[in-house]
């Protein structure tokens, strides 16, 4: 593989990553909002870009695979970076999801409760 | 000379894509020189240096709204890099040289 097409995938997995976490960073403002379709919808927009990003990387090791010699450049290993760091944060926004969602049931208990005290 | 500043996450996708467009302009005899950061010095960048142009890459998206405001208040222009004016074959050195070339005054 040449190293301007090792460069090409980095490029494409570094994009589909940047798309991915803007994506997620959406999903973050729509949890604060409680708008928790919205953020749903953008987790699973980047769970999308997230796919065309590995399925740049499975190119280049299907070639690995089989037995073509492949340059490990430093652009390609910052690209991994992108991508790795853009999954562990999509994954801590499903975790903050869940909370959200916990929060916002008590604030709903909490609302309840006080309508019925006060009423 | 004109001088274009391209912000990304890491600065390092960006320095490659910097590098590439200034031999391009180089070859074309332009005197356009283009450099790269990251988004954590790029708010910095467009209030206290002297390029003519802040161009966004496609991976720091979120970002952007925050740079054009910037650019707003300062009087400089803040774009945002299109996808296939951001991979350094040809045609997306290209794409980039020619968004320098529309944007930088």
């Amino acid at each position: 593989m040449k190293s301007e097409d090792i460069q090409v995938v980095a490029f494409e997995i570094i994009l589909h990553s940047g798309n991915a976490r803007t994506m997620v960073h959406k999903a973050f403002a729509a949890m604060k909002e409680k708008n928790f379709k919205l953020s749903t919808e953008n987790l699973k927009l980047s769970n999308d870009e997230l796919l065309l990003a590995h399925k740049s990387q499975t190119n280049l090791l299907q070639e690995y695979a089989e037995g073509s010699h492949i340059d490990m450049e430093i652009i390609l290993v910052h690209a991994q970076d992108h991508l790795m760091t853009t999954m562990t944060l999509r994954e801590m926004a499903i975790e903050m999801q869940t909370l959200y969602e916990e929060v916002q049931n008590i604030e709903k208990r909490n609302q309840t409760k006080a309508k019925k005290t006060t009423g | 000379m004109k001088k274009a500043l391209i912000i990304c996450a890491a600065g390092m996708s960006s320095s490659m894509m910097a590098k590439k467009t200034t031999d391009y302009f180089k070859n074309k005899n332009m005197d356009i020189e283009v450099d790269a950061i990251t988004a954590t010095e790029g708010e910095d960048a467009i209030r206290n240096s002297d390029f003519d142009l802040f161009l966004v890459s496609p991976q720091t998206t979120m970002y952007l709204e925050g740079f054009e405001k910037i650019g707003d208040e300062v009087g400089k222009p803040v774009v945002s890099i299109p996808f296939n004016s951001y991979i350094p074959i040809p045609t997306g050195i290209e794409g980039m040289a020619n968004l320098v070339e529309e944007n930088i005054g």
